[in-house]
């Protein structure tokens, strides 16, 4: 039987350790090699800068990997309800995920907007 | 716009004390981060929105984590009541295009307002339900064992092992699906709202539903910040003081949390329900009627 908790919670620390890291690491260069943010907020930028370890990418990675930490957490208990046969829970914890990724799909599409 | 250091100081200073009184009573933080942003930051709406929820993300993850970490989060329960939330969400965000919004702030303000009542009422029950026992003789519902909702914590301040059991469980699922609807609908609430559900209307010790709600409110910001990114109206610059400063004070809150009296908690929880309930009411008298009443902070999101 795989610990739940334990799954779930190793998911969140080592989450919670790369955004904070990359955060410190990020700000550390924002403030020795300043760099304005580009005109358009666009995460695919992240990909074409990363490798020259601008401020903007290292702060945008951890931020995306900020945001993923908790739906990983659920896609983590999901695996994990999976193993230990526990049904109910499968059930429930697919129905989260199925959920959120309908949502996203559904603000995507323009049905509904983002903010209030 | 390229942040001066002073200001990325003060984000991670209003976000340590954002995270710290997040964790303590279960709530993201955002009723201060957003009004912070745009009044005294001047940062636009949207972007000040996705970088509080990314701030709100990470203040559930400390907090979150380090509660699993001490077993006072009711993880079974969380994933439970997380259908409910995020279907609820869903709805509120599919509607929030659809609908006038200032008859939904005083219909929920009022909601907000009675649980606001009801918390203040039973500000000190916990720690007597805790001395006798109450919360483990209150007797489950047949979903709730089905379900195998029981439940434990060690509360450091009575220093001992609390046990309780989960009930009413359809109305807390119902509740919660309401408490998703609000944040969906009109982005504030939604962590107050869970932990009074639980510790009201679902035999939850308050600390217990403190910690079940940071763990909740991660994945619903979560929904919506992924939306921002794709945006790209998530500006990182804006968004790592803060976060960094919630994760601070998330990481100290947990520490203190367990260590002082349930009352205690709950009166500060109290209070915060009271700013919202308020704020909501007086967004929709507002919108609705012109009537303005004075609103300190802006009123959060």
């Amino acid at each position: 039987m795989i610990n739940v908790n334990r799954v779930v919670y190793y998911v969140l620390v080592v989450g919670m350790l790369f955004s904070i890291g990359l955060y410190i690491f990020g700000l550390g260069l924002l403030v020795t090699h300043p760099q304005s943010p580009p005109n358009s907020l666009d995460p695919y930028s992240l990909i074409q800068e990363l490798p020259q370890l601008k401020p903007y990418s290292v702060l945008m990675l951890a931020a995306i990997i900020q945001i993923l930490t908790p739906v990983g957490r659920v896609v983590a208990a999901l695996l994990a309800f999976t193993i230990n046969r526990d049904g109910p829970y499968v059930a429930i914890s697919g129905a989260v995920l199925a959920i959120i990724i309908l949502g996203i799909l559904l603000s995507l599409s323009g049905f509904s907007k983002p903010s209030p | 716009m390229l942040p001066a250091v002073s200001d990325i100081l003060l984000s991670s200073v209003v976000g340590v004390f954002a995270g710290l009184v997040g964790a303590l009573v279960g709530v993201g933080g955002g009723v201060f981060i957003t009004p912070f942003l745009t009044l005294y930051m001047g940062i636009p709406i949207r972007e000040s929105i996705a970088a509080s929820l990314v701030a709100v993300i990470a203040t559930s993850t400390a907090g979150g984590s380090s509660y699993v970490d001490q077993r006072i989060t009711h993880v079974k329960l969380a994933m439970f009541l997380e259908v409910a939330t995020t279907a609820g969400a869903l709805l509120g965000a599919l509607l929030a295009v659809r609908l006038s919004s200032w008859t939904l702030y005083i219909v929920f303000g009022s909601v907000i307002l009675y649980m606001t009542y009801n918390a203040m009422k039973t500000l000190h029950t916990d720690e007597r339900r805790i001395s006798r026992g109450d919360f483990v003789s209150a007797s489950p519902d047949r979903l709730a064992h089905l379900l195998q909702l029981e439940g434990e914590y060690y509360d450091a301040w009575e220093r001992r092992t609390v046990r309780y059991s989960v009930r009413g469980v359809r109305v807390g699922s119902t509740s919660s699906f309401l408490a998703g609807m609000i944040s969906g609908l009109l982005g504030i609430g939604g962590g107050a709202v869970k932990v009074g559900v639980m510790n009201l209307y679902m035999n939850v010790p308050i600390k217990v539903a403190v910690a079940t709600s940071k763990f909740m409110i991660g994945v619903t910001a979560a929904s919506g910040a992924l939306v921002f990114l794709w945006s790209g109206l998530v500006n990182p610059y804006v968004a790592a003081p803060i976060a960094l400063g919630t994760t601070a004070g998330a990481t100290v809150g947990t520490f203190i949390m367990n260590r002082v009296r349930s009352g205690q908690i709950k009166l500060l929880f109290s209070l915060l329900l009271l700013y919202l309930g308020y704020a909501m009411l007086a967004r929709g008298l507002a919108m609705g009627f012109g009537i303005h009443l004075p609103l300190p902070g802006g009123g959060g999101r």
